[in-house]
């Protein structure tokens, strides 16, 4: 019996070939994209996970500012000392910092560019590394130990086996392999190549000023804290101790919250939390697995409605089978097996396509994203997926199908078969799915453009900027006068930080009012004279610095800082930063320094004339040799290493790359879905217009044109978008409200973006049921009045 | 083998009640061959559909080999139907995506019969009704006598004790309908009982006897030769 409805299905297949290959092609692509959605939301979902994630959290900081709380994903150098000795419930804290002291490694003659982090040595017990060479118990023993993971030390030593091997950074230190450890997991927040020890740092406070050891350093938040504990359950007893410690030693317990000092965030959520635990990208994954469940109903509705549409060609063979013995239970069992067939055969073509566009997927999300169908939990979710949308998609067909009566079917006496409703219903719903594709793709791309193009309160054009060489900084006034008088540069300034996205961060600062109320913690910034002119920022009041040496007690503060600090006419106002008393000078108007997604926080800026990072606005002719004459003093200072530089421009651009491809992958899978979905409307009004072939040809007899004919068949759909547009709306306003939630800044959601996206769709949809209905009112009525 | 008694069907639109049949009665014996005659309309389709349980009455009794089974359920009828009843219709119904030895298969399919016997008997009915060369065709590349032919093999496989057939020289010209014909004698001749639904005198003449009918009720019987009961032959 089984064989039979193979066999029935298959000849089905091919005699319908026009439907079937509509339906096939669309559901081939909907489970084509949805295989890639699922990969790439698993991959979101699967952020350090490693096997004992669930007791691993970041410690994040909750710091007062002004009247409200800031969370920072770094914390102070004492918090990992005091869990590990004095919480009972940590099992391991560790702190690790990323390292920015070196820029080149090199094996003899062979340089590497490694990502290094210095880290206490727990760590690699926390991430459960496996030791692959080397004795555990000697690993990082001293501050020239450095532990490799395998494809780094296979990268620089052709083999795992590279203890007592040496690498030497900058030319200058020479390092120790004391270990060889398991590669950690691309996805994850610590998939660093090399590890330093952390007495690289703490032999830095020798002759610090104001903290005696980086164990007793409470005002520099210079580590990512993660701590283990024995049971995930006790994070808020930890918390709890964690805010006692702090509230007992710091100096600066003030700026802390006091009830709670601090977050701690589980793990695998720092990819898509914010430091404190607010929704950041998760929105985007909850938005893709959105369009993930529109692009498998757009697909099971097109299979729907074509198979019930159709069903009226079938009625004559499932009567005759019924005539003859057939019972419903095996008749469903036949129906539920073809589309079955079907689904496997999508299937089948969609891995073939996945395969295949694997890597345009890969360079989009620019994620190595591992696609392999042998891997159990990937095939068993792709497995669900399948047999939910076959149930979905095959049970409604299957009991129409069954479910008239065999002789009045027989007879021609279709007038139950219609199922019209339902079919206009499930075509709603598509078109609701595709107005609400529409408004989110104009959305998206519109905050987009929106932060690529706002005005962040500087001029960033035609800036280019480097970080000085420590030989070149010691002759800073010099390089100063010769990169002024390189010809296409107009300005050369330095500055302490990157502009565009300056973490760096301080509670060290006081002023009159400050000791009873206000504490907060700043960006401090330390610029020269010429910094201000050059990114054309705005003076709302007081002057800039003038270059000179009374400037070392002054500050420049920003309008939030102002604000936040309550100081009434601020200029020649006390202030005090890092301990150094001075006054303010200068109110600088707000602009960001960080991404959009944050607000602008208070900046203090400071006196420095020669910080490490170099600004140089350049003119727009001629770059190529500005940047080669730029090059060529480099390399006087600094032969050995490579001249790296940024235009600003290009920064600010990267800073939202990741943004601009969930915007990109989402503007694909949108204009993808509306593909699937009109290929689903394609073959409906196909379909139609063959069933009214004689109503139309009855129409051109008495007199109809060609556009009444084409009105009539496109009438019903204008009715359905119209509703679609109704129901899409409002739901598309909330989940886009719920997006733009991560920007600090957003685009309005101005009313003619979801009134234009109606329009889109009712265009769309218009086109493609009119080329049907005009080719049925073209026909020659004659031949369809005889041929019915 | 049949009879039905006060025999009622009517259909109800909104405003208007349709009588089909009207408290009609009558007996078939086993190994007969009637036929049943009337005007379009008069409600000879609607009993074949209820004598072979793919209709049911409004009213009246329905006893078939004894057993009352005008109430029965969807599921009884079915397997009632594949066991003892076989169908010819006018337009041979067959199905397309069908070849013909699989046409001819179907109902042992459903009867649960095993494919090596299933194999077995189509070829034998094939052979008989001559149309063995044509087992691998599909319907289409038929003529329209080849395709009925196919169609009583179909209705003849599973050696049913009945045969409802519905016009089944209606869509024939005159050769290839008393063909047809000849085969439905042979097989009445076997003892299978038939029941025929026709618009031709001359088909009818084939059979023992006439009932005909106008709106939904007997109106005349006319005994055409007489019927002596034959023991049925396993075909």
């Amino acid at each position: 019996m089984f064989k039979n409805y193979i066999k029935i299905a298959w000849r089905n297949l091919l005699k319908d070939k026009f439907y079937n290959l509509i339906s096939l092609l669309g559901l081939t692509i909907a489970l084509t994209i949805a295989m890639f959605i699922i990969v790439w939301v698993k991959s979101e979902l699967s952020y350090n996970s490693f096997i004992n994630h669930e007791n691993i959290f970041r410690i994040s900081s909750n710091i007062q500012s002004g009247d409200g709380i800031q969370t920072w994903g770094v914390s102070t150098g004492p918090v990992a000392t005091y869990a590990q000795n004095d919480i009972p419930e940590v099992k391991h804290a560790v702190r690790l910092r990323e390292n920015y002291s070196y820029r080149t490694y090199s094996v003899g003659d062979h340089k590497f560019d490694i990502r290094g982090a210095y880290v206490d040595v727990d760590f690699f017990d926390m991430f459960q590394r496996k030791v692959i060479a080397g004795n555990r118990d000697m690993f990082l023993k001293d501050a020239r130990s450095v532990v490799l993971t395998a494809s780094t030390a296979e990268k620089l030593f052709g083999t795992t086996k590279a203890v007592g091997k040496t690498i030497k950074a900058d030319f200058e230190d020479l390092f120790t392999v004391t270990g060889v450890v398991n590669d950690l997991p691309e996805n994850s927040s610590v998939n660093y190549e090399m590890f330093f020890s952390l007495d690289i740092i703490r032999n830095t406070y020798v002759n610090n000023p104001y903290w005696k050891s980086m164990e007793a350093d409470w005002g520099n938040f210079n580590f990512i804290t993660y701590v283990e504990l024995y049971d995930s359950q006790h994070h808020k007893k930890v918390n709890k101790k964690l805010t006692y410690i702090q509230q007992a030693n710091d100096p600066n317990a003030e700026l802390f919250k006091s009830d709670k000092a601090y977050y701690l965030q589980p793990i695998n959520q720092m990819n898509l939390y914010s430091p404190g635990g607010i929704p950041q990208g998760i929105n985007t994954v909850k938005i893709f697995s959105i369009v993930l469940f529109i692009i498998l109903s757009i697909a099971c509705i097109n299979y729907v409605n074509l198979s019930t549409a159709r069903a009226s060609r079938r009625t004559k063979e499932v009567s005759i089978r019924k005539i003859i013995g057939a019972q419903k239970k095996s008749l469903l069992l036949q129906f539920i097996t073809e589309s079955v067939l079907f689904f496997s055969l999508a299937a089948i073509l969609a891995i073939v396509l996945v395969y295949a566009f694997t890597p345009a997927f890969k360079e989009i999300t620019a994620k190595d994203l591992n696609i392999n169908f042998l891997d159990g939990s990937l095939s068993l979710i792709f497995l669900c997926v399948f047999l939910i949308i076959i149930i979905v998609s095959s049970i409604y067909p299957a009991f129409i199908l069954t479910s008239f009566k065999p002789l009045l079917a027989i007879k021609g006496n279709m007038s139950g078969m219609s199922r019209g409703n339902l079919r206009k219903l499930l075509v709603t719903i598509q078109f609701v799915f595709s107005v609400m594709l529409i408004i989110g793709t104009m959305v998206i791309s519109r905050q987009l453009e929106y932060i690529t193009s706002k005005n962040p309160g500087y001029d960033r054009t035609q800036v280019l900027n480097f970080w000085m060489s420590n030989s070149m900084q010691n002759h800073a006034a010099t390089v100063k006068e010769r990169l002024k008088n390189i010809p296409g540069v107009s300005a050369v300034s330095f500055a302490s930080n990157p502009i565009i996205n300056n973490t760096n961060s301080t509670g060290d600062v006081a002023w009159d009012s400050s000791r009873e109320k206000n504490e907060m913690v700043v960006t401090p910034m330390a610029i020269d004279e010429d910094f201000i002119p050059l990114m054309k920022m705005k003076l709302n009041a007081g002057e800039n610095f003038k270059g000179i040496s009374t400037d070392s007690t002054h500050y420049i503060l920003n309008e939030t800082a102002v604000k936040l600090t309550g100081i009434k006419n601020p200029i020649g106002k006390n202030f005090e930063l890092y301990e150094r008393k001075g006054t303010i000078i200068g109110v600088v108007e707000d602009f960001n320094f960080k991404s959009l997604k944050n607000d602008i926080g208070p900046m203090v800026m400071y006196y420095e004339p020669h910080t490490y990072r170099v600004y140089l606005k350049t003119s727009e002719e001629n770059t190529a040799a500005t940047i080669t004459a730029l090059e060529n003093i480099w390399k006087e200072y600094t032969p050995d290493f490579e001249f790296n530089y940024s235009f600003l421009d290009a920064s600010y651009e990267k800073m939202y790359l990741n943004d601009k491809r969930t915007g990109e992958l989402f503007y694909i899978f949108t204009w993808i879905a509306i593909f699937v979905s009109c290929l689903g409307l394609f073959g409906l009004t196909t379909y139609t217009a063959q069933l009214k072939k004689r109503e139309i040809g009855i129409r051109k007899v008495l007199g109809a044109s060609v556009f009444q004919v084409t009105r009539l068949l496109s009438k019903e759909y204008l009715i359905l978008i119209l509703i679609a547009a109704v129901i899409a709306i409002p739901i598309s306003w909330y989940l886009m409200q719920l997006w733009l939630q991560d920007f600090a800044y957003q685009t309005p959601l101005n009313w003619w973006i979801f009134i234009s996206a109606g329009i889109i769709t009712l265009f769309i949809a218009l086109a493609t049921v009119s080329f049907q209905a005009i080719k049925a009112g073209l026909a020659n009525p004659v031949k369809n009045l005889r041929t019915d | 083998m049949i009879k039905i008694t006060d025999l009622e069907k009517f259909y109800r639109t909104e405003e208007v009640q349709t009588i089909a049949i009207n408290k009609l009665s009558f007996e078939v014996k086993e190994g007969e061959f009637v036929s049943v005659m009337g005007p379009s309309g008069c409600g000879k389709s609607t009993l074949l559909n209820i004598l072979g349980l793919l209709d049911d009455p409004n009213g009246g009794s329905y006893l078939f080999n004894g057993t009352e089974v005008a109430g029965f359920n969807e599921r009884k009828r079915a397997n009632l139907r594949k066991h003892n009843i076989g169908f010819v219709f006018q337009s041979f119904n067959l199905i397309d995506e069908l070849s013909v030895f699989e046409n001819v298969e179907l109902p042992l399919i459903y009867t649960g019969v095993k494919a090596a016997e299933r194999k077995e008997r189509v070829h034998e009915v094939l052979e008989k009704m001559q149309i063995m060369h044509r087992r691998k065709h599909f319907p289409q590349q038929l003529s329209g006598g080849q395709q009925q032919r196919v169609a009583v093999a179909r209705a003849v496989v599973n050696n049913p004790k009945l045969i409802l057939a519905d016009e089944p020289t209606g869509n024939l010209d005159s050769s290839n309908g008393n063909e047809v014909m000849d085969l439905l004698t042979e097989l009445n001749a076997t003892g299978t009982t038939i029941i025929m639904v026709t618009h031709s005198e001359h088909d009818a003449k084939y059979s023992h006897r006439i009932i005909r009918m106008l709106d939904g009720q007997k109106v005349t019987e006319n005994i055409l030769s007489e019927f002596k009961k034959r023991p049925k032959v396993e075909l």
